[in-house]
């Protein structure tokens, strides 16, 4: 019992921590979708022929997820506006994402030939400028649609009846989400963190405490858990797995599930409301 | 083996050197268990396989039999089939021939470089000789099997213009069905069918008609892709395939209305691709919910009458059942988070909430884009009823504004979260009898059945399981990387094979060739290290269910073979990874149960069950199954009470107990006493048995409820009459020493601690076995105390006077007895009792070994002049049901006043 008091407060801690403390890494960028497009750092050119054959590879082999012209698909972001792209000089950073690949977001590593990554690398540069120089993005959405709420509303829905004030105190990091994030990614954010490609860093991993058959405890960080096995990663960055039903665990609860939650409960009129109430947070 | 005889015999005669089946569509009615001819199987779609050889016994010994890599990047969203021994594998651009028992590859196919959409790819078919693969740039290749030669190369639509396909074919007779996808632009919703000889186009279906094109009432729209492959239904000669979103994809203004035939289920005639019927499962859809999951058949009863079936888990969240000889409706109902209807229509269909279209300032809307489900196979299986599916609560947001036009995907959207469960989906009435979490995420893998009761899939975190359908517990699993197809089974050799794809390889496991026949008796040896009964908490057993199937399980790793021994048949209960064993029995008629645990070979009573029958030596588990009858709680009913009172016997010298039934609204201060009844027990019972397994105070609160009893005081004393207990019942000393103890230990108590009559019109006594037999002694020999009688499948050789000793044994068919014990035993008892006797029951089964020595009593009694009414119930043992029944009988003719 003593022990899993214990564990849930750290859990409880965790979650609280999550939302007062400056702990989470800041993130690197607002929302480039909900702004023009980030600036390309160091000006490139390519010859018109390498744009041209890379057309085809990136449609067959990235088109589907990033759409035909690279501003976004199904599933894939809009590649016109990502700030790596903006980095990127001639595939330094667009290449080994594309061997690698991003299995954690879905994307699946894709080997191409030197010929044919540098032709791909070409084709969405040449995309970011067509992109730059359009207005309106086909696939856009800009902070300004978003602005429908009433922010005296969503303080009041905030702190009353969403229930959001019961985990958010308005110390510290919470008081200034509206500066650190903006347009659609605030709004990704507002309604689960780590959900869109601007909606900064997920909660931190909930902490557990794993009990062994033979008696032996370790606490750590919560890596993965499934219905046979949990990881956990303790605090010398090592990550070791038990079987579910070899351990007792204590804690290692989803800090966000009050967001979970919450998808079920808000009306839109509720989700632009605290939205344009979390703006104000600056 | 007799398959084989036959195309044996036509080879021979022939002369030709191959044994071979060959695709032909008479093959595919009725596909043989050494194949997986097309990409559901069959024509229905239930991806249900009558194999049996894995079973829920043994599909924990599971293990691989072989691995096929196809070393590519793109993950396996196909699902493989398998003829003639060879597994035909696709992706993009590329087939494979495998050998079914080996994995070496045959032979490979790359299609030329091309520039579509490499997005995933669903299979191939195979017709004759021939086995046809689909390609990004919306090309059929007919290839012959055996070499993977080009025979032919045709155009099913222009990549051009946007087509793509990643279809797998089906083949009905001499037509080859082809769909394509196409939803990044504006284009008409296109299905084709070809000659599987020569690649000529023998009709073309629109979903959405070219634009221009007269009579079409899509209202503007195009799309409604058939991308996915669909069922066929060969007696009603009718093909079933769903249509995809409609385009423009998330503008809805300009395409005003229903948009038919997109998001929809249609029929056609496959001789030449004209509509039977349509059913929209998303009127004017703006969320990108294709209808395309597989259309489902089912031959069933539904409200009652056969009907032939329709069923799908569609992507907008709903399942649908129709009738597929119409396309009528019979029952829509959500199936997973659905937030975007605002009701359903006449003809079943859900009616959009405008409110939940994209707008420009965003719509939070369930389920996502991805959907509820996709393309990923559901599996219904017939013996449960159940269609189980791969089931994601999604929520996205939805954006529109002019400023994305009207072409392509037009808007804008982001999924917020989603997290998928297998869920086990009644036909009949939609609801989830059951489900299984699969992780966060929405659910890569399709679902496969069997037979033997087993379900396989895989989950979001790169297991595959096997999963019993009845109730969605894991007997098995291997963590082989994420499934991203759906399982297949077949039989080769007489090995049953499942095969799933994992990542960009293909993994088959099989029984263990030397454990196919016998089950090795160590299969507990492998449990991970935990103690038995102890580590991961309590198990909850039995768990009686709303449908009256009963689960059983026991935590026991270590043990090789568990059963229940429930109604006198050892049910077989099987182990999940967790050391847990389990079975879920039919549905079982509301009553009282009693059952053992039998773990290797030994009965045990079960450990997580403190409901249980009492006797003098322990007890035995027991539960009940609610619903009506005399002795279970009718809900809503007032409840009596139930006092245990321990107390010293002088007479046996030893510390023992009674238990006192007050009737609800017991008043100790009421002007007119209660009657009581002393209701007593049998050999081997104990004075709490009448309470628990007995059910006596349900009998009496369920009667007096019904004001077919009055309200009693009820009394169960132990029933021996020495410390031995069951085995002093054989001794002349307890039936005398138990009467002492009843008229001066108990009954003094009695008569003080409650408010009770002591007239002797308002006492009765009746018992069962030794209690009937005790009842008799103490009621015939003191008729100034009772004036009712029971006696329930008596006993009466355990009367004193019996001699030898040996014969009071209360054996199955004890011998007749010697009538003179009855006089020695009741001296002085003639017709003068008859005045005094309000009752004098006497009731035995006659299958009951007792049934002999109750007729001479009875004859001993008529002899004597002494009235009594008997009864003698066909066919009915030394059982306790008979007993709950004889009290429900008894209890109503009690303490009623005398007629006039």
């Amino acid at each position: 019992m003593r022990l899993g008091m214990v564990a849930l407060l750290c859990a409880w801690a965790s979650a609280l921590g999550y939302a007062q403390t400056p702990g989470t890494p800041p993130p690197t960028a607002a929302s480039p979708a909900s702004k023009r497009p980030p600036a390309t750092t160091a000006a490139q050119t390519y010859p018109p022929e390498q744009i041209q054959a890379g057309q085809p590879r990136f449609a067959s082999q990235c088109g589907f997820c990033h759409g035909r012209d690279g501003a976004g698909g199904e599933s894939g972001p809009d590649l016109t506006r990502s700030m790596l792209v903006a980095e990127d000089v001639r595939g330094d950073k667009i290449a080994p994402v594309v061997r690698a690949g991003r299995p954690d977001k879905g994307m699946p590593a894709i080997p191409l030939s030197d010929a044919d990554m540098t032709a791909v690398v070409a084709f969405i540069h040449d995309a970011k400028t067509k992109a730059e120089s359009a207005s309106g993005g086909r696939r856009s959405v800009d902070v300004d649609d978003l602005q429908t709420g009433n922010a005296a509303e969503g303080k009041q829905y905030f702190n009353g009846a969403g229930g959001c004030a019961t985990c958010h105190a308005l110390s510290s990091g919470f008081a200034t989400i509206g500066s650190r994030f903006q347009g659609l990614g605030l709004l990704q954010r507002m309604l689960y963190p780590g959900s869109g490609r601007d909606a900064g860093a997920a909660a931190a991993p909930p902490m557990v405490t794993i009990t062994t058959s033979s008696g032996q405890v370790i606490s750590g960080k919560l890596a993965n858990r499934d219905e046979f096995t949990i990881s956990v990663t303790d605090a010398n960055g090592w990550t070791r797995s038990w079987p579910l039903s070899a351990v007792r665990i204590d804690g290692g609860e989803n800090p966000l599930r009050a967001h979970i939650e919450h998808l079920a409960k808000y009306t839109d009129k509720d989700m632009h409301n605290v939205f344009a109430y979390l703006q104000t947070l600056r | 083996m007799k398959r084989l005889a036959l195309p044996l015999a036509v080879v021979l005669v022939c002369g030709v050197a191959i044994i071979a089946q060959s695709v032909d569509p008479a093959m595919l009615l009725k596909p043989p268990v050494d194949s997986w001819p097309t990409y559901h199987g069959d024509y229905s779609g239930q991806r249900h396989s009558k194999l049996t050889a894995i079973t829920p016994g043994n599909v924990n010994q599971l293990t691989l039999a072989w691995a096929f890599a196809t070393n590519q990047t793109q993950q396996i969203k196909g699902t493989p089939i398998l003829v003639n021994g060879v597994i035909y594998l696709t992706t993009p651009d590329n087939i494979w021939a495998v050998d079914g028992r080996t994995a070496r590859q045959l032979w490979r196919y790359t299609y030329p470089p091309n520039d579509a959409f490499h997005i995933g790819h669903r299979g191939a078919a195979v017709y004759k000789d021939s086995v046809f693969l689909t390609t990004p740039d919306a090309h059929l290749v007919a290839l012959d099997a055996r070499t993977g030669a080009v025979k032919w190369d045709v155009m099913i639509a222009d990549a051009k213009r946007g087509f793509w396909s990643t279809n797998a074919p089906l083949l009905i007779r001499n037509h080859l069905i082809v769909g394509v996808a196409g939803d990044f632009d504006n284009l008409p919703g296109t299905l084709k069918s070809f000659d599987p000889d020569t690649g000529k186009v023998q009709w073309t279906f629109y979903s959405t008609p070219p634009p221009g094109t007269p009579d079409s009432i899509s209202g503007g729209a195009t799309g409604g892709q058939m991308w996915m492959t669909g069922t066929y239904d060969p007696d009603l000669n009718l093909f079933y395939v769903g249509t995809g979103n409609p385009t423009p994809v998330l503008n809805g203004e300009v395409r005003p209305g229903d948009n038919a035939w997109t998001c929809s289920i249609v029929a056609l005639n496959p001789d030449t691709g004209k509509l039977a019927w349509g059913f929209q499962a998303s009127p004017h859809d703006t969320h990108d919910w294709d209808a395309s999951e597989v259309p489902v058949l089912v031959d069933g009863s539904f409200n009652g009458s056969a009907r032939k079936l329709l069923l799908q888990a569609s992507r907008n969240g709903y399942f649908f059942v129709l009738d597929r000889t119409t396309g009528k409706s019979l029952l829509t109902v959500p199936f997973a988070a659905a937030n975007w209807a605002k009701g359903i229509d006449k003809d079943g269909r859900p009616i959009p909430n405008s409110d939940k279209e994209p707008l420009r300032d965003g719509r939070l809307v369930a389920p996502n884009e991805a959907g509820a489900t996709n393309y990923r196979s559901p599996s219904f299986d017939p013996r449960t009823g159940l269609l189980l599916v791969s089931a994601v609560d999604a929520y996205g947001i939805y954006f529109f504004k002019k400023e994305h036009g009207a072409y392509g995907w037009a808007g804008a959207n982001s999924s917020v979260w989603s997290k998928a469960e297998l869920r086990a989906i009644e036909y009949q009435t939609g609801k989830i009898k059951w489900t299984h979490e699969l992780g966060d995420g929405a659910g890569g893998a399709g679902v496969l059945t069997t037979e033997s009761g087993l379900t396989f899939t895989g989950d979001n975190n790169g297991n595959v399981m096997a999963l019993r359908t009845s109730d969605g517990t894991t007997l098995w699993h291997s963590a082989i990387g994420r499934v991203g197809n759906s399982p297949i089974t077949y039989e080769l050799d007489g090995r049953q094979y499942i095969v799933f794809g994992g990542g960009s390889s293909l993994y088959a496991f099989a029984l263990p060739e030397s454990a196919r026949q016998t089950p090795p008796a160590t299969a507990g040896a492998a449990a991970p290290p935990t103690q038995g009964g102890r580590g991961g908490g309590p198990v909850k057993s039995p768990e009686v269910a709303g449908d009256r199937r009963v689960t059983f399980r026991l935590r026991a790793p270590n043990a090789s073979e568990v059963a229940v021994s429930l109604g006198g048949k050892q049910l077989p209960m099987h182990k999940d990874e967790q050391g847990i064993w389990s079975m879920t029995t039919d549905a079982l008629a509301p009553d009282i149960y009693t059952y053992a645990l039998i773990v290797d070979g030994d009965a045990m009573n079960d450990p997580s069950n403190r409901q249980a029958q009492t006797s003098f030596i322990g007890f035995q588990s027991m539960f009940a199954v609610p619903g009506p009858g005399p002795w279970l709680p009718a809900p809503a009913v007032e409840r009596g009470a139930i006092a245990r009172h321990p107390f010293h016997s002088a007479v046996a010298n030893d510390d023992r107990d009674f238990f006192v039934y007050t009737p609800p609204g017991y008043d100790a201060r009421r002007e007119q006493p209660y009657p009581v009844l002393y209701l007593l027990h049998g050999l081997g019972d104990d004075s709490e048995r009448w309470m628990n397994g007995g059910a006596a105070n349900n009998i009496l609160d369920n009667l007096i409820a019904q004001g077919k009893a009055v309200p009693m005081i009820v009394v169960s004393p132990l029933g021996y009459g020495t410390s031995n207990g069951p085995t002093g019942g054989r001794t002349p000393e307890n039936i005398t020493g138990y009467t002492k103890i009843l008229l001066e230990e108990v009954m003094p108590v009695v008569d003080k601690a409650y408010n009770v009559s002591r007239n002797r019109e308002q006492r009765a006594i009746a018992g069962l076995s030794m209690g009937g037999a005790e009842s008799l002694f103490v009621g015939l020999n003191h008729l100034d105390q009772f004036a009712w009688i029971g006696a329930f499948s008596s006993a009466p050789m355990l009367w004193p006077a019996t001699a030898p000793a040996a014969e009071r044994v209360a054996g199955v068919a004890p011998q007749p007895m010697d009538v003179s014990v009855f006089a020695k035993t009741f001296p002085g008892l003639d017709a003068k009792a008859n005045s005094q006797l309000r009752m004098l029951w006497i009731v035995c089964g006659t299958a009951d070994g007792l049934i002999g020595v109750n007729r001479q009593f009875k004859d001993w009694l008529r002899s004597k002049g002494v009235q009594f009414t008997e009864q003698e119930v066909p066919g009915m043992g030394h059982v306790w049901p008979l007993w709950r029944q004889n009290l429900t009988d008894m209890v109503p003719k009690l303490f009623q006043p005398k007629r006039k």
